[in-house]
């Protein structure tokens, strides 16, 4: 009996490991099918016949969707190079300094930038058949463009605000002490030209109390500001943009309000060169061509949602109609260009301890 | 005894039954399976296609609106990850490519192309398509279906397995602790219990089992018990008379049982088991048809016990009656399935029954047609009489039965009857045999001899006597008195007359001659009384030895047990009759034999014996009484050869020991033989009450009892040495002598001449 019982264990042993082992198979089976198949994927983009180079203060994603746009238009592949405003600047004038320059078409935010570039003979004259559909305060005829503007605005959190300046000078008032966001002038092309018109408009005092009185808070990034007043870090963003109001409040749809001063919404254009030595001049005025064509700024517009200030193009619904913006532009382009880093000191120097 | 699993047991069948299941839903469920995921991813993978074609056409139209080249090509890169998707290309609405993502190792020839247009929110703005792999969908739907069947194949068998081990557990191991117990027993031993515990059925069942094993442990020893009751009750059967018979409700009765002592018949029980021999064969055919009618008749009546007397032949022949007392057996329906019985041989019984009517039927006319009264009084009223009786009082029976016995008394006798009455009632020893008178109804008084006895009647003590009507006696008495009387006188007047008249001598002498002649006459008249007197007796006495025969026959035969078993009573009683009349009969024996004697017609046998044998014979009448009262008998014989008459010798020593054992109480009584000259003297000698000296002349007178202690006790008629002394010399020519000792003893010698001469 205790034979049988050792060789009944055994069998029954052996049968318990068949068992597992239809159980393992079938595993194997299932983690087989599970197992992501890894082959070898090859992408194929839209096919390009030639290249070029664009230097833009754009964000990224806009620049990328609008580089595709063109190339699967055009069948030239737009390779982008970006960064805020003047950062881009600054390479750029390091590669024309270097003789090394890449860029074929330019977009910033700052248009000083480009008034100092064609005085120094680095835009290509090219004038767009689309020039026809633009305000003469919106190009330089046979230089340059502008793919976008955007004004400059104010913004707080409607679901905790209620009671929101309305001014550009109530944010002097004491209660929006150390409750106030604004962004990098050292790197923000809207920043400076925010302090550059509203310096223009309202005096330097207006910044020196501003900064110097109500305690500030810099932030490096609009999606930075935009999440400090979603967060309650600041009560009002003293220097926003309407666009981005558009982007939050319409597209995210959160709590962030535009405040649009009746002083005056300073307004920041993003033109568009072509730089003079291109390589790839054909390309660049295509492209150029390509941004300030009708169907261009509508794609600029959409993925932006910065004003178009071609005249066949609407403003997006839910912002203020551009007709209808207080704009304030600098009154010379030259003095805004040449004064960007003398404010941009004066600009630190009254934020001083508190940046 | 060992357990050894069977290849067909339950437990290679549960296995084997598993395996079968396991099979089967490992096949079923396979195909099922198989089918049904074939069907349903194959549905699945369309699905997928069309789900996936549409949600990126959908997906797509807002990235191609908004140029999203980068997230597009994540998208359908993604995509990719399905399995079945081999490659996807958009396109604009111009057909220009914008993205295609595409597996490197798909042939194309094998795809299953989709293009869908890409419709934004203005129109038409791309288009996609995808490339679907129909060998890679059905990789994956084999691959499926394998780890489906496979994962079916180890659940069924683990399946198994457990269920195996769920039935081998619950089910086969309990039941084959079941068949090792039970066959671990052996009879006489179910001593082991299944040793399962369980709240279960199983356990249920074992506990219901072990009880079970324990009540027919008891059981089987009430049934060791009661079939060793059965065996000594066997043994009883077979060692006593009784057959015990099973019979089946056949044709010619099939015994099914018949005890072993069947052998008082000849036969075995194998032969009537065997069927060689029918029960019916062996019933005497002139009773077969009446046992058979018997039979039926009590089974259709619903009689469940009934009895049969009816004769059986023997297998030698014999025929033997039989009681037969059966009870039927019947099944829940009713009808008869066997008959059991018992049978005993009653032929002596019949035997006895068929003398005991004829002895009762004679016992019956002896009472009532004897030649004596016989009464039976109980509390001083006559219970019973006989027809004597009834002619001695001249009543009739309804006229004296139930009357005081002292109404018939004379009143002279009264007293002494009733003080002798009340004695006996309580138990005293009085004189059972005395002389009354009985008033018949004519007023007569009828002089009787009464002896009476206790007895038993109705249970309870009564007295029993037989009335004998003295009448002729007394008269025969009274007239022989006169008769003496009248010689007397005659001889003194004669005497007186020869006395007083000497010298009429002559006259006298004539006178003496006729008185001589007067007295010879008398003398004759005398001696021819005294013949007629023996004759008398003789004739009165034969005539009484007849029925007294019968008496001392009769009740022998009821002793002895020949009709029927008595009961301690009855027995007493007839001993008493059997001894009284055994008295009588030795009295009327030695009446007669004295008369004969006397009447000189006494017949004398002479032949050539041992003495040895005649002195044997003597000794084995007495040795019960000696032996009765613990006395010793010695005897000491010479082997001589007598020629004389055996009988009287023998009637003589008989004699002489009968008197040696009567009047010796304790000691020893020895018989020893010498011869002397021509003569041998056989002497009797005991150490009983002895005689006096001046008593021994009497010893030898009829119908003198010495007074002694032992008298009373004793019975005797007073004539046994009278006859033996007369027996001794006048038919056997010899004498007879005694010396004896008051209080230590007697020797009696008889001297017997060893040749006798031939009759006188």
């Amino acid at each position: 009996m205790k034979i049988i019982g050792k060789q009944k264990s055994i069998l029954m042993f052996l049968v318990i490991i068949i068992s597992a082992m239809f159980f393992v198979l079938s595993y194997s089976y299932i983690a087989g099918n599970n197992k992501p198949h890894e082959p070898e994927i090859t992408i194929t983009t839209t096919p390009t016949n030639a290249t070029m180079t664009w230097y833009t203060s754009m964000p990224l994603i806009h620049a990328e969707r609008i580089a595709n746009a063109f190339s699967t238009d055009t069948g030239i592949d737009v390779k982008i190079v970006r960064n805020s405003t003047f950062i881009i600047r600054e390479h750029l004038m390091s590669d024309i300094e270097n003789g090394e320059s890449k860029a074929d078409v330019l977009t910033i935010a700052d248009v000083g930038t480009y008034i100092e570039l064609k005085s120094k003979g680095h835009l290509m004259e090219y004038a767009s058949p689309h020039y026809e559909y633009y305000s003469d305060e919106y190009k330089d005829q046979n230089y340059w463009g502008t793919v976008a503007a955007f004004g400059i605005c104010m913004a707080y959190d409607d679901s905790r605000i209620s009671d929101p300046p309305q001014q550009w000078t109530d944010l002097l008032d004491e209660r929006w002490n150390g409750r106030i966001g604004l962004e990098d002038i050292n790197t923000a092309g809207s920043q400076y030209g925010q302090y550059y018109i509203l310096r223009e408009r309202l005096g330097v005092q207006f910044w020196e109390t501003l900064l110097s009185s109500q305690e500030p808070k810099i932030y490096y990034r609009t999606e930075e500001l935009a999440n400090a007043l979603l967060d309650g870090e600041i009560d009002v963003a003293g220097e926003f943009s309407i666009h981005t109001v558009y982007s939050y409040r319409i597209k995210k749809g959160t709590s962030i309000h535009g405040i649009y001063p009746e002083e005056g919404i300073p307004m920041v254009l993003n033109p568009i060169a072509i730089m003079n030595g291109t390589k790839h001049p054909n390309e660049a005025k295509m492209f150029m061509d390509f941004l300030l064509s009708k169907d261009g700024q509508e794609l600029v517009q959409r993925l932006s949602y910065k004003y178009s200030v071609h005249d066949d193009v609407l403003s997006l619904e839910g912002e203020p109609p551009f007709s209808k913006l207080n704009a304030l532009n600098p009154e010379n382009e030259t003095d805004y260009r040449d004064k960007r880093s003398e404010y941009i000191l004066e600009f630190n120097h009254f934020m001083g301890e508190n940046k | 005894m060992k357990y050894i699993p069977r290849s067909d047991s339950l437990k290679a069948k549960s296995i084997l039954l598993i395996i079968i299941i396991v099979t089967v839903c490992i096949s079923a469920s396979a195909l099922i399976a198989s089918h049904l995921v074939h069907e349903q991813m194959t549905a699945n993978y369309d699905n997928n296609k069309e789900t996936t074609v549409e949600s990126l056409s959908i997906s797509l139209a807002p990235m191609l609106e908004l140029y999203d080249y980068k997230l597009v090509e994540r998208t359908i890169t993604s995509t990719l990850e399905f399995d079945s998707v081999a490659y996807i290309t958009v396109r604009d609405e111009s057909g220009t490519l914008i993205r295609t993502s595409a597996k490197e190792d798909i042939p194309v020839e094998s795809l299953d192309v989709v293009n869908v247009d890409i419709i934004g929110n203005e129109g038409l703005i791309g288009s996609l398509e995808i490339g679907f792999s129909n060998a890679r969908i059905n990789e994956h739907i084999r691959r499926t279906i394998s780890a489906l069947i496979f994962g079916l194949m180890g659940f069924f068998i683990l399946a198994g397995v457990a269920l195996y081990i769920l039935v081998s557990r619950h089910i086969v191991e309990p039941l084959e602790t079941f068949t090792k117990t039970i066959e671990g027993y052996s009879p006489g031993n179910i001593s082991d219990r299944v040793k399962i515990n369980r709240n279960d059925d199983i356990g249920a069942l074992a506990a219901s089992f072990n009880r079970m094993a324990e009540n027919l442990e008891q059981a089987d020893d009430k049934t060791q018990i009661a079939l060793q009751k059965l065996k000594e009750l066997e043994f009883i059967i077979n060692q006593s008379q009784v057959i015990a018979f099973l019979w089946r409700n056949a044709e010619g009765w099939p015994v099914e049982f018949v005890s072993e002592n069947i052998k008082q018949f000849g036969y075995t029980p194998q032969d009537f088991i065997d069927g060689d021999i029918a029960y019916t064969d062996i019933i005497h055919s002139d009773d077969m048809e009446r046992v058979g009618n018997e039979v039926d008749m009590y089974s259709e009546q619903g009689i469940t016990e009934f009895r049969q007397e009816y004769r059986i032949i023997t297998k030698s022949g014999d025929i033997r009656w039989t009681d037969d007392v059966t009870w039927i057996r019947r099944d829940q329906n009713g009808n008869v399935t066997h008959y059991q019985g018992i049978v005993f041989d009653i032929t002596e019984r019949k035997r006895a029954e068929e003398n005991l009517r004829d002895s009762e039927m004679k016992y019956s006319t002896l009472v009532e047609k004897g030649n004596d009264g016989i009464i039976i009084i109980q509390d001083g009223i006559l219970k019973y009489v006989n027809s004597v009786m009834c002619e001695i009082a001249g009543f009739t029976k309804e006229e004296i039965v139930g009357k005081p016995f002292l109404d018939y008394v004379s009143l002279e006798y009264r007293d002494i009857v009733m003080e002798r009455y009340e004695k006996r009632m309580m138990g005293n020893d009085v004189p059972n045999r005395y002389e009354i008178g009985i008033i018949s109804k004519n007023g007569q008084t009828t002089p009787v001899e009464i002896n009476a006895t206790l007895i038993e009647y109705d249970d309870k003590p009564a007295d029993m006597a037989i009335i004998r009507d003295n009448t002729e006696q007394k008269q025969i008495k009274d007239e022989m008195q006169k008769l003496n009387a009248e010689l007397e006188l005659r001889i003194s007047e004669r005497t007186a007359d020869l006395q007083n008249n000497q010298q009429a001598l002559v006259n006298v002498v004539e006178d003496l001659n006729v008185t001589t002649e007067e007295l010879q006459n008398a003398n004759k008249r005398l001696q021819e009384l005294d013949r007629l007197k023996s004759m008398f007796i003789a004739r009165t006495s034969h005539e009484l030895r007849t029925p007294l025969n019968s008496i001392i026959g009769f009740t022998s035969i009821l002793l002895e047990g020949w009709s029927g078993e008595l009961n301690p009573e009855q027995t007493e009683q007839l001993e008493m009759v059997h001894t009284s009349g055994k008295h009588l009969l030795n009295l009327i024996n030695d009446v007669i034999d004295i008369s004969k004697i006397e009447a000189g017609k006494l017949d004398v046998f002479i032949s050539e014996f041992k003495l040895r044998e005649v002195m044997d014979e003597a000794v084995s009448v007495v040795r019960n009484d000696i032996d009765e009262k613990g006395l010793t008998l010695t005897v000491e014989v010479e082997d001589i050869t007598l020629i004389s008459d055996r009988r009287r010798l023998l009637q003589s020593i008989l004699n002489l020991l009968s008197n040696a054992v009567k009047f010796t109480e304790k000691g020893n009584i020895s018989i020893q033989t010498k011869s002397i000259n021509s003569n041998i003297n056989i002497s009797v000698t005991d150490s009983g009450i002895g005689v006096k000296q001046e008593d021994i002349p009497k010893l030898f007178t009829p119908f003198v009892r010495l007074e002694s202690p032992l008298t009373d006790r004793t019975s005797g008629t007073g004539l046994g040495l009278y006859l033996t002394k007369k027996l001794v010399m006048e038919a056997l020519g010899g004498a007879v002598d005694v010396i004896s000792e008051y209080g230590k003893g007697s020797t009696f010698t008889l001297i017997i001449p060893l040749k006798m001469e031939a009759q006188k």
